[in-house]
């Protein structure tokens, strides 16, 4: 076969494209093939010369193979039978789910599917614990802020400043919704008191020193300036 | 024309371009990958297992093993070295599903131990096997000539290119460095090359056609 004649053997179009397909081929053996090239080599695999193309594929490795000295012995079916075997074979598998490159080489019996995890119990736990916790911290919130013991209702007290004024003067608090709260005239305004508090601190500050008396940073106060007291 | 034992001119480009293109939906890739290495693994296997048919049986079968796993590959090995230890279990489980003859099972299991650990290096980097058939030697010693044949016959510079690819390694670039030509010359005289070549050989794989070699 004269190389030099190579050019004589495609005459037609469709065989000049062959056959720049074919040295694109070649070119792809040694890695030597732009990605766009390669593109036109694998649409050409599924046309009527692609069967030609694959054995040319074929004996450019068997040169290879056989300057490397690296054919000595073979046995085995002829690639296209090979092939048609791989083919058929792999049309029966179900569809495969392809994995993106992440994992060192691969035990092939090992599923790719992930399995139940033996700590996913634990997580719900988790999870449980989580939302009992919010639901507590919310019960507790609303026992605090919300309706007190006997139906009290009325905003928490707390002393400011920790000045412990003497009552100016106590009257009833028409502002405020329930009648077990006070109103405490002090320097400081009018304070809205829980009766019940009120009378605590009455019956500490007779009894002398408490520590009802020094700052207590549980005990708020709530004031408003009425018209009387501006 | 020589035959040394000269390490396979590296194709991990063209491998890894086939790998992706294959992860990207193309089996005419992998089908590619297929061709490349059918020769390979089926002598690899073949020094495990004395059957023919099972050889056969376990090469498809790794080929399809590599595709299911194709997604785990990482590129920082070679392909071919990635693919032998799928072979290689692929055989050994095979063997130990089917120990169909104990003898045949026994040798061929005690053969792929030892084999694996004293020269799977040499088949990893020539591919070298032992114990073949006479027919089989033959075979391979036809194709071998036939080779031989065409290369005298190619011009100086088809001959020069083709040999400093496939036996050298070298890449194109160095090619044409060595060869004062342009890259696109180089290419072009491979392929013609490989052409030439492959009309005297490709009726020899025609006639084997469906058959053992």
């Amino acid at each position: 076969m004269d190389a030099s004649s190579d050019s004589q053997r495609h005459p037609s179009g469709e065989d000049a494209a062959v056959g720049v397909q074919l040295q694109q081929m070649s070119a792809c053996l040694d890695g030597e093939l732009s990605d766009a090239e390669f593109s036109d080599v694998l649409q050409c695999l599924d046309r009527q010369s692609g069967g030609s193309m694959r054995q040319s594929w074929t004996a450019y490795h068997l040169i290879g193979e056989s300057l490397r000295g690296e054919i000595a012995g073979h046995r085995g079916l002829a690639p296209a039978d090979f092939l048609a075997g791989v083919r058929g074979r792999l049309a029966e598998d179900a569809p495969v789910e392809v994995v993106p490159p992440s994992l060192p080489l691969p035990d092939v019996s090992q599923p790719l599917v992930r399995g139940r995890a033996a700590n996913d119990a634990v997580f719900r736990w988790k999870m449980v614990a989580g939302l009992a916790s919010v639901a507590a911290v919310m019960a507790v919130t609303w026992g605090v802020l919300g309706t007190g013991p006997s139906g009290v209702s009325g905003p928490v007290m707390a002393q400011r400043g920790g000045e412990v004024s003497p009552v100016v003067a106590v009257s009833a608090t028409p502002a405020q919704e329930s009648t077990t709260t006070v109103a405490v005239e002090t320097p400081q305004g009018t304070i809205i008191r829980d009766a019940r508090l009120q009378q605590l601190l009455a019956d500490h500050r007779q009894n002398g020193m408490s520590a009802l008396q020094m700052p207590a940073g549980f005990l708020r106060n709530a004031t408003h300036d009425n018209a009387r007291g501006r | 024309m020589r035959t040394n034992d000269t390490t396979a001119a590296p194709s991990s480009d063209s491998d890894a371009l086939l790998v992706q293109r294959t992860l990207a939906g193309e089996m005419r890739a992998y089908e590619l990958l297929v061709l490349k290495y059918q020769r390979r693994v089926e002598r690899l296997i073949g020094r495990m297992v004395r059957d023919v048919d099972l050889v056969q049986d376990i090469a498809q079968e790794t080929f399809i093993r590599a595709y299911r796993a194709l997604g785990q590959f990482r590129g920082d090995a070679q392909f071919y070295t990635w693919l032998y230890r799928i072979a290689v279990n692929t055989a050994k489980k095979q063997l130990m599903e089917l120990k169909r003859d104990p003898l045949v099972f026994q040798s061929a299991l005690k053969s792929a131990e030892e084999d694996e650990t004293s020269s799977s290096e040499r088949e990893l980097t020539h591919g070298a096997t032992d114990g073949e058939t006479p027919e089989a030697i033959l075979a391979s010693k036809e194709i071998a000539e036939a080779v031989n044949a065409a290369m005298e016959a190619l011009p100086e510079e088809l001959r020069m290119a083709i040999t400093l690819r496939e036996i050298e390694g070298m890449s194109y670039e160095e090619i044409a460095q060595a060869l004062d030509c342009p890259i696109g010359t180089v290419r072009s005289r491979i392929f013609r090359a490989r052409e030439a070549i492959s009309a005297r050989i490709k009726p020899m794989l025609d006639r084997q056609g469906g058959k053992r070699w």
